[in-house]
């Protein structure tokens, strides 16, 4: 009843959270994590999520495969699957060992290149190492911009057998990977299969906005464990990062501009303005907005009739939240292909050749013609032999 | 007359009906305030636990370029679903196509993407003019950044694993909102001997909990 409980509530999330999707796969639990005991005999049931009317097929993979037992094998527009598992008495190799139920779309959407669904939900059956072992689980950073403060978040387990002792830190290092700061985050004592959340919020105040990388150290009894992360500190600021750099002449042309924000929040109604340098043609670009740290491309036309150089100057201004982001950008116009040339060329050796071959021609007719003058005398010569020889 | 009396009546069925209404509501109210008492003396739980659970919404999930042929006269054609402008489709007269795949993590937990291929470009595309044909795919997070921690470089075109699950793409493909969608962009180079008909290819992505 209580898994059943579970199953609603996280279908309910999917359902709610997939609202609009045009397709979707999933699978309610993602995971089980269980520590092993001698000859552990379980039921899991995992709901698998699929568009209506999908057909897959479902499978078990992992290196205990041979341990677990699924209910169904294939499934039309999801549902669920109760996988039995049975476990040996004792387990050879000891650390995490992953079990996957997945379900395989087997049905395509269609198109020239589509995309289909496999989904695996895993039953993690944790082996206890002898003596002490200690992991981490997971260390997350998040992004903010400068000033704000950045949460660490680091977990520690236990997988051995014994008590340890865990002591973590996390250091920052810049960009030119020099270490900043070191950030302690506390000490704990943990029992086997036990686990430890450590949190802090840190100041970012006397930080320069840019990238950062953080790396967390737990020591314990038995050893070092590190683990890194990075994150960014932003700015407000949206720069440049792209632009078309070649346009035809004489021709309405389209100018993209890519930009990228620098800011962990969103910038609404960024646009751009584009000013020829030397001439008086300018243009504005619809504005667009950007999501944080976004790259996004803005786009506009110009004429450029009149612009004479082959290589000629632009200034690019973006405008967002009151500020102004200029560049000054050289550009320049495709090298055209001439076809006024090459028909005149083309057109000249067709005629040379007509007339070559006409003179050969000429000529030609002019021999037939002379023998033709001769070819008379000498059939009445013939005709009065033959009178003789009468 | 009759009709006068026809009304009375009716209007004295409706007053015995308010009455009777107004008399049941007053009793109904009355029962109901002795269960409220307006004072709170003790401590309540609610529990509510959420599951964690893992799935992908593919926003686009079909890359179509329709049907076309190469320029009479040129090797091949190319595709890139990256690019826009000329470079998007050349040397063809297929319609161009700038919309990529997209998948978005909407489940509540981290997960590994690895992403599959169906067949390689000799199977699906054939042929070897202008040094043959080329299938090749490039993820990249720009849209959402930090979306992926990649396993492979989101700058690279690789050619599609075609083994097992296929080519681990992201070590963690994030759920948080803002940051949990990737975009699968395709390079195809269609070779002037290319087979014909109707060509597809399926990708298969798989996910598991990170």
């Amino acid at each position: 009843m209580k898994k059943e409980a579970f199953f609603a509530i996280g279908l309910f999330f999917i359902i709610i959270l997939s609202f609009d999707a045009k397709a979707v796969v999933g699978v309610s639990p993602g995971i089980y994590e269980v520590e092993f005991s001698p000859g552990l005999t379980e039921n899991y049931v995992f709901r698998f999520i699929f568009d209506e009317g999908v057909d897959s097929d479902v499978y078990i993979e992992g290196d205990l495969a041979d341990y677990v037992k699924i209910n169904k094998e294939k499934l039309v527009g999801g549902g669920p699957v109760m996988a039995s598992v049975k476990l040996p008495d004792k387990i050879e190799i000891p650390g995490d060992h992953r079990i996957y139920i997945g379900s395989r779309q087997l049905t395509s959407p269609g198109g020239t290149i589509g995309i289909v669904g496999n989904v695996k939900g895993v039953i993690l059956i944790k082996v206890p190492y002898p003596g002490k072992y200690a992991i981490i689980d997971y260390f997350y950073t998040t992004n903010a911009n400068q000033g704000d403060p950045i949460n660490l978040t680091l977990s520690v387990g236990n997988l051995g057998k014994e008590n340890i002792n865990v002591d973590s830190f996390v250091e920052i290092y810049d960009e030119k990977n020099q270490s900043i700061e070191v950030i302690p985050l506390g000490s704990a004592a943990l029992e086997p299969t036990s686990h430890k959340i450590f949190s802090k919020s840190i100041s970012t105040l006397n930080y320069k906005p840019g990238d950062y990388r953080a790396v967390a150290v737990v020591k314990y009894d038995a050893g070092e464990l590190s683990q890194q992360r990075s994150f960014r500190l932003g700015t407000l600021y949206v720069g440049i990062s792209n632009y078309t750099r070649e346009f035809q002449r004489d021709k309405l042309n389209q100018m993209n501009i890519e930009i990228e924000s620098f800011w962990n929040d969103p910038i609404e109604k960024v646009y751009g303005e584009v000013q020829i340098i030397g001439y008086d043609i300018k243009f504005l670009t619809p504005s667009v907005d950007l999501k944080p740290w976004q790259k996004n491309q803005l786009s506009g036309f110009f004429d450029a009739t009149g612009i004479e150089e082959n290589k000629f100057q632009a200034n690019i201004t973006i405008n967002y939240e009151g500020q102004k982001t200029n560049k000054i950008v050289d550009l320049k116009f495709k090298r055209e292909t001439d076809y006024a040339l090459y028909a005149l060329v083309g057109g000249g050796i067709f005629f040379g050749i007509f007339i070559i071959s006409l003179v050969i021609a000429m000529v030609i007719l002019f021999i037939r013609m002379k023998k033709n003058e001769k070819s008379p005398l000498k059939e009445r010569g013939v005709e009065k032999d033959a009178k003789k020889n009468k | 007359m009759k009709t006068d009396n026809m009304l009375l009546i009716v209007a004295i069925i409706a007053v015995v009906v308010s009455i009777v209404g107004a008399g049941m509501t007053y009793s109904y109210i009355i029962a109901f305030k002795s269960k409220l008492t307006g004072f709170a003396t003790g401590a309540g739980w609610v529990n509510l636990t959420v599951e964690e659970n893992i799935a992908i919404n593919f926003t686009n999930d079909t890359v179509n370029w329709g049907s076309g042929m190469v320029t009479p006269g040129k090797s091949s054609a190319t595709f890139n679903t990256s690019a826009t402008g000329n470079t998007n489709m050349t040397d063809g007269n297929w319609t161009g196509n700038t919309n990529g795949l997209n998948i978005e993590n909407i489940g509540n937990k981290n997960v590994t993407l690895k992403l599959k291929s169906a067949t390689n470009g000799s199977a699906f595309i054939g042929g070897s003019a202008g040094g043959g044909p080329v299938f090749k795919m490039r993820v990249n997070d720009s849209a959402e950044p930090h979306s992926c921690v990649y396993n492979i470089s989101n700058a690279t075109w690789f050619n599609p694993n075609q083994s097992g699950d296929g080519e681990l793409i992201c070590d963690y493909f994030d759920y948080g909102n803002g940051n949990d969608e990737i975009r699968i962009d395709f390079y195809v180079v269609v070779p002037s001997d290319s087979l014909t008909g109707a060509r597809g290819n399926t990708i298969t992505a798989t996910i598991a909990a990170a």
